[in-house]
C-alpha cells in the first residue's frame, strides 16, 4: 500500500520528531538528500505536529459532547432557527423562552417558543411533544393560537406560532375582575376553543389565565395546546417540588389544576373544564378560587375545599353564572359539565339573555325544574333551563339520558348533550341513530383498527359488535335488530343479539347502503364508476338499479337512503360537472332505463327524518352546518325553504358520508368530517429527521422501487374521485402518472427490474365485483398487458425474483389464498398457500427462497415465513398479531406492523445451509403505521435506513372523539 | 460461539465473524441492527445524560451489544475484535450526528467548524470538525491504511495506545509513530493547505 516515497516520509518524520526542535531541519535536509519535495513535506508535517496542540487528543465523543455543551440550547439575537431569524426576546420562564422572529420564507413575523431541554431528555419525550404540537397545529380555530411549525434546535424542541399583539389574561386580571358581560364573552370563546380541541381528542392540561391571550383586536386565543405534556411536571413532581420549596412559586400553575390532576389520575377533557371554571371564578370575582401561601396548601385546597361563593363578593352577579362556575369546579369530573361544547352552548344562552334588553339577569338565572332537586335524582346530573329561551341543556354523566326524556319529548323540550367515545377511540363513520331513536351506532377506530360499536341511551358504555373488524359505513336494519356495513370488500350484516356477521354481496370499496322494510338493501359497491345495486338482505344476486350518466360527467352514485314507503330512495351523485352533483330520487321496484332526475343541488347527501304529523324533513350539510329542508314523502316533493340550524357538522368526503343522522326526534352528529388524505412522510429509522411532502391528498400504498430512487403511490383525483397510480422520482421530485383508466387502479407491485408495475385494474364490463390485473410501464408509457384474475378478484402482492410470476391474494369461498400467476400468456396459475383459513399479502425474500405472509388461522393476522421449494418449513414470526410484512432489501430484516400499529423489525440471519433464522421483533421509533389497513401502507428504503409512510396512518388522533346528540331537534324548525 | 447456535444472536455473531474476516458486506448487514440503538444512546449521551466523567465510546458500544445481543465484551472472540467493531461503529454514528448538526447550524452560531485561519493559535477542541476528519481519514486510508485504523481506534473508538496496539497486533512504538504522523497529517489536511 505505502509507496517508497511515503515510507521514506514516515521514517524521516518519525526520526526527526524525536530530535530536539533545533536539530530537526538539519537532520531532515540531510536525510532527504536531493529530494526537495520530500524535504518540504517532512518539514510541513513537523510544523503541523508542533501546531496541532490539543487537536484530536480527546476522543471524538467527548469533543462532540463539549461542542454541544458550548453551543448551548438557547437562542441569541440574529440566530437562525430553520427558516426563522430571531429578533427579540418576548419573554422567558422556567420552561423556556419566547422570541419574536421573522419567517424569511414568507416574510412574516412569528413567535418561537423554545423549550429548555429536560434534564434527562429522551427521544420518546421529544417525539411525543412534537407529535402533540403537530396535532395541535392541525387545529385551526379562531380561539386557538395557530401553530405553524414545530422542530428541534440542538435537541431543544421549539414551536412556531402566529405572533399577535395583546396581553395575557393574567396581566389583565392584575387590574381586577372583568365586567360580567366581558367575562362571559371571554369564557365563551375559551369554551369554543376547548370544544374544537376536545372534539379532536386534544386536552390542554394547563389552561390558566397565563395561557389565554386577549388580542388587541378583541379576539381571545388559547395558547400552548399540546405543549403541556412535555412542560408540565407530572403531579408527583409538583408535589415533590412543593414539599421541598414551600415558596409558593408555582401556585400560578397549581391553582388551576383539577383534583384528578393533583392526584395524578387519568386526565380527560373535563380537567380543562375545571381549569376554565377556576379562570372564570377569577375573572368574575377577581380572586383565585384556590389560593394559599404555598403550593402544597393550594393543592390541598383543590382536593378538599370549595371556594367561597362568588356571589358573596358580588351580589349583582347573575346566579346562573355562579351556578355554572360551581359546576365547573366540582371535585368529581362526573359532576361537572361534561363537554366544552355543552358549556359553550349554555354560555351562548347566557350571553344572549344578557344582551336581550327584555330579560333581566335575575330572570335568566332562575333555576329550572330539574336543578331544584338535583340530588334526588338517581344519577347525579344537572339540568338548567334558561327561562327566556326554553332550552334545556342536559349536563351530567356523558352517556346517561333519562329515558322519559328520550321517549316522550315534547316540541318545547330541546336537549343537547355530548357523548365522548371511549379513550383512544376515534369516530370513523357518521353516527347512525337507530330507527327507534334509542341507540346510536358508529364505527370506532383505535390503533388496532376499526370496529362497529352500538350504544343505547340507557347503558353506560358502548358495546363492541364482535366480528366487525374493518367495518365502515354502517346502516340500520328497519327493525333496529341488525346493522349492515362494509368490510374487506364485502357488504355484510350482523345481528346485534349475537352471531357472526354474514356476507351479503361483493362490494370492493363500498360507499353506503340502506335497508328497506321489505328486506331489500340498496348499496353502492365501489368508490368510483359504480351505480347503485340492490340485493336481498338474505343474499343472492345483486343487480344494478341506477344508470350512471358518464357522458355528463357523473362518476359515482352513493349514500342511498330509503324513504318510509320502502320503494323510493334518495341518493347522492358525484359528478365532475358542478351542476349535476346533488341529491337524486330513485325507485327500487323497477330497473332503471334512464338516469334519475335531480331533486336538489347539494354538496352533501341528505338523510330523511319523519316529522310526526308534519311529513318529513331532509337533513344535509351546507357550509359546515346542518341544514333542514321540509319534504313531503307522500308527494315526493320539497316544501318550503331550507333552514340552517346553527349546529356545526362535518360534510361528506370521498370516503365518508356527511356526519349526521336522525331518527324520531333524535339527531346525532359529529362536529367535523373524518379527515381524509395524507402526506407522504419519510423518517430515519432512529426516529429523527422526519420529512413530509407538502400536499395533503388522498393517497395509498407507498412502494419503493428496487433501485430506491422512485416511489409508486395511488393518488385519488380530488375532482373525479378516480384513483390512479403515480410514480414519484424521489431525487428530482418529478412525478409521472402510470395509469389513466376511469376505473380505480390499485395495489401495485414493482417488477424486480424496476421497469414495470403490476396492479389491480378495472372491472370487465358488466361484471361488478370482478377485477382484472394489468402490467404497465413504470415510466408512464402505457399498459403492457391486461389479463383476468384466476378467481373473481385478486390483488398482486409481489413478483417472483425472476420476474416471471406474480404473487397474488385471491379471494374465494375460504376467505383468501395466495396464488402465483404467470405474467406471460399461456402459463398456468397455481395456488401457493391454500389452507382453509385466509392467507394473504405474501412477499418473496430477496434471495427468492422464502415468502413472508399473513395468516389468519388463529383468528387474527399473524406474520409467518415459508420456503418456496424443498420440504415444507414454516416459521411464525409475530406472536401477538402482525400484518403488512415487508422484507428488508438486504435480506437481513423482516418488517411488520403489530396490532398497536407500530412498525417492528426482525433480524434475519443466514445459517451456512441457507436456512434463515429470525430474531425477536424490535419496535422501531417511527410513527405508528396503523393495523388493519387494506394493503401495505409503508415501505423501507433499500439500505434499510429510511421508512416511508403516510401520515394519515398516524392513528385515530385526528378523528372526531365526540358525538353530539340533540333530542327534540324538530323544536328548532320554524 | 458454537457454530450451530440456534439464535439470531448467533447469526449476528457469524456476521461479525465474516466481517472480521474481511467481508465488508457482512458489516453492511450489521449496520441497521446495531446502528439504531447505538445512535440513540450516543445522542442521549451527547444531549445531556452525561456526568462529568467522560464516557468511553467502547462502553457505549458494549452497552448496545449487551442490550441487543445479550453479550458483553468478554464474550467476544477477543478484545481486539470488539474494539475494532466499536471504533468503526462509533465513527459512523458520531460523524452522522456531527453532519446533521452542521446541516442544522449552517450559518448559525454554534456551527461545529471554526476555520483555522490563525495558525499561531494552538488548535482547540473546536477545530475538530468530525466530518472533515472523517473525509480526510478516507484519503489517509488510501495512502496508509494502518495509520487510518490507528486514528479510527484512538479518536473514534477512544482506545488507549496499548489497546490500539493490541487490536492491530503491532508494537506500541508503531502505534505511537503512526498516531503522531497521522495527527500531523490530518491537522495539515484540515487546515486547508495540505498536499493530500
Amino acid at each position: 500500500m505505502s509507496t517508497p516515497h511515503w515510507q521514506q516520509l514516515d521514517q524521516i518524520f518519525d526520526s526527526a520528531r524525536q530530535l530536539p526542535r533545533e536539530e530537526r531541519t538539519e537532520f531532515v535536509t540531510h536525510a532527504c538528500g536531493a529530494d526537495d519535495g520530500l524535504r518540504a513535506e517532512v518539514l510541513s508535517l513537523l510544523e503541523a505536529a508542533d501546531l496541532s496542540g490539543e487537536f484530536m487528543v480527546k476522543p471524538a465523543l467527548d469533543l462532540l459532547a463539549e461542542e454541544i455543551g458550548h453551543a448551548g440550547w438557547g437562542l441569541r439575537l440574529g440566530e437562525r432557527v430553520g427558516v426563522y431569524t430571531v429578533e427579540r426576546l418576548l419573554g422567558a420562564g422556567g420552561a423556556g423562552e419566547v422570541w419574536r422572529a421573522r419567517d424569511e420564507r414568507l416574510g412574516r413575523h412569528v413567535a418561537i417558543k423554545m423549550m429548555l431541554p429536560h434534564p434527562s431528555p429522551d427521544a420518546g419525550r421529544v417525539r411525543r411533544f412534537t407529535d402533540e404540537a403537530r396535532a395541535a397545529g392541525a387545529l385551526s380555530h379562531p380561539n386557538i393560537l395557530a401553530v405553524y411549525d414545530v422542530g428541534e434546535h440542538h435537541g431543544a424542541p421549539f414551536i412556531v406560532s402566529e405572533c399577535l399583539e395583546g396581553e395575557s389574561l393574567r396581566k389583565r386580571l392584575e387590574r381586577g375582575p372583568l365586567p360580567v358581560d366581558n367575562a362571559v364573552t371571554v369564557a365563551l370563546e375559551i369554551a369554543r376553543g376547548l370544544a374544537a380541541a376536545h372534539a379532536r381528542g386534544i386536552v390542554h392540561r394547563d389552561l390558566k389565565p397565563d395561557n389565554v391571550l386577549l388580542c388587541s383586536n378583541g379576539g381571545v386565543k388559547i395558547l400552548d395546546f399540546g405543549v403541556t405534556k412535555l412542560l408540565l411536571p407530572a403531579a408527583e413532581d409538583v408535589r415533590a417540588e412543593a414539599s421541598q420549596t414551600l415558596t409558593g412559586e408555582i401556585v400560578g400553575t397549581a391553582g388551576y389544576m383539577a383534583p384528578e390532576q393533583v392526584r395524578a389520575e387519568k386526565v380527560d377533557a373535563r380537567a380543562d373544564l375545571f381549569a376554565l371554571g377556576a379562570t372564570m371564578y377569577e375573572m368574575l370575582g377577581g380572586q383565585r378560587p384556590f389560593k394559599a401561601a404555598s403550593t402544597i396548601e393550594t393543592l390541598h385546597a383543590i382536593l378538599t375545599t370549595d371556594p367561597p361563593d362568588l356571589s358573596n363578593g358580588n351580589p349583582q352577579l347573575p346566579p346562573t353564572l355562579t351556578h355554572i362556575v360551581k359546576r365547573l369546579l366540582a371535585k368529581a369530573p362526573d359532576a361537572r359539565f361534561q363537554s366544552a361544547a355543552d358549556l359553550a352552548w349554555t354560555l351562548e344562552r347566557v350571553a344572549a339573555v344578557m344582551t336581550d334588553p327584555t330579560s333581566s339577569h335575575a330572570r335568566s338565572g332562575q333555576p329550572g325544574r330539574s336543578s331544584s332537586r338535583p340530588t334526588s335524582l338517581p344519577v347525579r346530573w344537572f339540568a338548567w333551563t334558561a327561562a327566556a329561551t326554553g332550552i334545556a341543556v342536559l349536563v351530567g354523566l356523558a352517556w346517561w339520558l333519562p329515558s322519559q326524556v328520550a321517549r316522550q319529548p315534547t316540541a318545547a323540550t330541546l336537549t343537547r348533550f355530548t357523548w365522548s367515545l371511549p379513550v383512544g377511540v376515534g369516530l370513523d363513520s357518521a353516527p347512525i341513530v337507530s330507527p327507534d331513536g334509542q341507540s346510536i351506532g358508529f364505527v370506532g377506530t383505535d390503533a388496532s383498527g376499526s370496529r362497529l360499536f352500538v350504544r343505547s341511551f340507557d347503558s353506560l358504555e358502548p358495546r363492541v359488535i364482535p366480528g366487525t373488524e374493518g367495518a365502515k359505513q354502517p346502516f340500520w336494519s328497519p327493525d333496529g335488530k341488525s346493522v349492515g356495513f362494509f368490510a374487506r370488500a364485502k357488504l355484510m350484516k350482523v345481528a346485534l343479539a349475537g352471531g357472526a356477521p354474514v356476507v351479503i354481496a361483493a362490494a370492493p370499496d363500498g360507499r353506503g347502503g340502506t335497508w328497506s322494510r321489505s328486506g331489500v338493501i340498496v348499496f353502492s359497491p365501489d368508490l368510483v364508476g359504480s351505480s347503485l345495486s340492490k340485493v336481498s338482505d338474505a343474499g343472492g344476486r345483486a343487480e344494478p338499479i341506477t344508470l350512471l350518466d358518464r357522458e355528463k360527467g357523473d362518476n359515482s352514485h352513493r349514500w342511498p337512503v330509503f324513504l318510509p314507503d320502502g320503494v323510493h330512495y334518495l341518493y347522492f351523485v358525484r359528478s365532475s360537472s358542478d351542476g349535476r352533483t346533488g341529491v337524486y330520487l330513485g325507485r327500487v321496484d323497477r330497473p332503471a332505463s334512464k338516469p334519475d332526475a335531480l331533486l336538489f343541488h347539494s354538496e352533501s347527501e341528505a338523510v330523511f327524518a319523519t316529522l310526526p304529523g308534519q311529513g318529513g324533513a331532509l337533513l344535509y350539510i351546507a357550509n359546515g352546518r346542518i341544514e333542514v329542508q321540509r319534504f313531503d314523502p307522500a308527494r315526493l316533493a320539497l316544501a318550503g325553504d331550507p333552514q340552517t340550524l346553527m349546529i356545526e357538522a362535518g360534510g361528506n368526503t370521498p370516503y365518508h358520508p356527511a356526519m349526521l343522522s336522525a331518527s324520531n326526534n333524535v339527531l346525532g352528529f359529529a362536529t367535523f368530517s373524518v379527515p381524509y388524505g395524507s402526506r407522504l412522510g419519510s423518517i430515519d429509522r432512529t426516529g429523527d429527521d422526519v420529512q413530509f411532502g407538502a400536499e395533503r391528498e388522498a393517497m395509498n400504498w407507498p412502494r419503493i422501487s428496487p433501485d430506491g430512487r422512485r416511489l409508486a403511490l395511488q393518488r385519488i383525483d380530488g375532482v373525479r374521485g378516480n384513483p390512479d397510480i403515480w410514480v414519484k422520482d424521489l431525487e428530482r421530485g418529478t412525478q409521472v402518472r402510470v395509469t389513466t383508466a376511469p376505473e380505480p387502479d390499485m395495489l401495485f407491485v414493482w417488477s424486480p427490474d424496476g421497469n414495470r408495475l403490476a396492479y389491480v385494474s378495472g372491472q370487465p364490463p358488466g361484471r361488478p365485483g370482478k377485477r382484472n390485473l394489468s402490467i404497465a410501464a413504470a415510466d408512464g408509457t402505457g399498459i403492457i398487458r391486461t389479463f383476468p384474475c384466476p378467481g373473481e378478484y385478486c390483488e398482486p402482492t409481489d413478483w417472483t425474483r425472476d420476474g416471471r410470476r406474480l404473487i397474488v391474494n385471491l379471494r374465494d369461498a375460504r376467505g383468501g389464498d395466495v396464488w402465483s400467476i404467470a405474467t406471460e400468456p399461456g402459463d398456468s396459475s397455481q395456488p401457493l398457500l391454500a389452507e382453509p383459513f385466509t392467507e394473504r399479502d405474501a412477499r418473496v425474500s430477496p434471495d427468492g427462497q422464502w415468502i413472508a405472509y399473513v395468516s389468519e388461522e388463529s383468528g387474527r393476522p399473524e406474520v409467518s415465513v415459508r420456503n418456496l421449494s424443498g420440504p415444507k418449513t414454516r416459521i411464525v414470526i409475530s406472536g401477538g398479531g402482525g400484518d403488512q410484512p415487508v422484507w428488508g432489501r438486504k435480506g437481513t430484516e423482516l418488517f411488520f406492523v403489530d396490532p398497536q400499529g407500530r412498525l417492528n423489525s426482525v433480524f434475519v440471519g443466514q445459517t451456512p445451509n441457507h436456512t434463515p433464522r429470525f430474531g425477536v421483533p424490535v419496535e422501531l421509533k417511527v410513527p405508528p403505521i396503523g393495523f388493519g389497513h387494506w394493503g401495505t401502507q409503508y415501505d423501507v428504503s433499500p439500505n434499510g435506513l429510511r421508512v416511508y409512510f403516510l401520515d394519515s396512518a398516524v392513528g385515530p388522533s385526528q378523528l372526531p372523539h365526540e358525538i353530539g346528540v340533540l333530542v327534540g331537534w324538530p323544536a328548532l324548525l320554524r | 460461539m458454537e457454530p450451530d447456535d440456534q439464535s439470531a444472536k448467533g447469526d449476528l455473531t457469524s456476521l461479525l465473524r465474516m466481517w472480521s474476516d474481511g467481508d465488508e458486506r457482512a458489516f453492511e448487514q450489521l449496520i441497521p441492527v446495531v446502528y439504531d440503538e447505538l445512535h440513540r444512546m450516543a445522542f442521549r449521551y451527547l444531549a445531556g445524560e452525561r456526568s462529568n466523567v467522560s464516557l468511553q465510546p467502547t462502553a457505549l458500544v458494549n452497552e448496545v451489544c449487551l442490550r441487543l445481543l445479550g453479550w458483553d465484551q468478554v464474550r467476544w472472540k477477543n478484545r481486539g475484535h470488539f474494539f475494532g467493531v466499536s471504533a468503526q461503529m462509533m465513527r459512523r454514528v458520531l460523524v452522522d450526528i456531527a453532519r446533521r448538526r452542521r446541516a442544522e447550524c449552517r450559518g448559525g452560531i454554534g456551527a461545529v467548524r471554526v476555520p483555522l485561519e490563525d495558525v499561531d493559535v494552538p488548535a482547540s477542541v473546536h477545530d475538530a470538525d468530525l466530518v472533515a476528519v472523517d473525509d480526510a481519514l478516507e484519503i489517509l486510508a488510501v495512502k496508509d491504511s494502518r495509520k487510518a485504523r490507528v486514528v479510527e481506534l484512538r479518536f473514534f473508538g477512544g482506545l488507549s495506545m496499548e489497546e490500539t496496539a493490541q487490536t492491530l497486533g503491532v508494537s506500541l512504538r508503531t502505534v505511537h509513530n503512526d498516531w503522531a504522523f497521522a495527527r500531523a497529517w490530518l491537522y495539515r489536511a484540515l487546515k486547508g493547505d495540505g498536499t493530500a
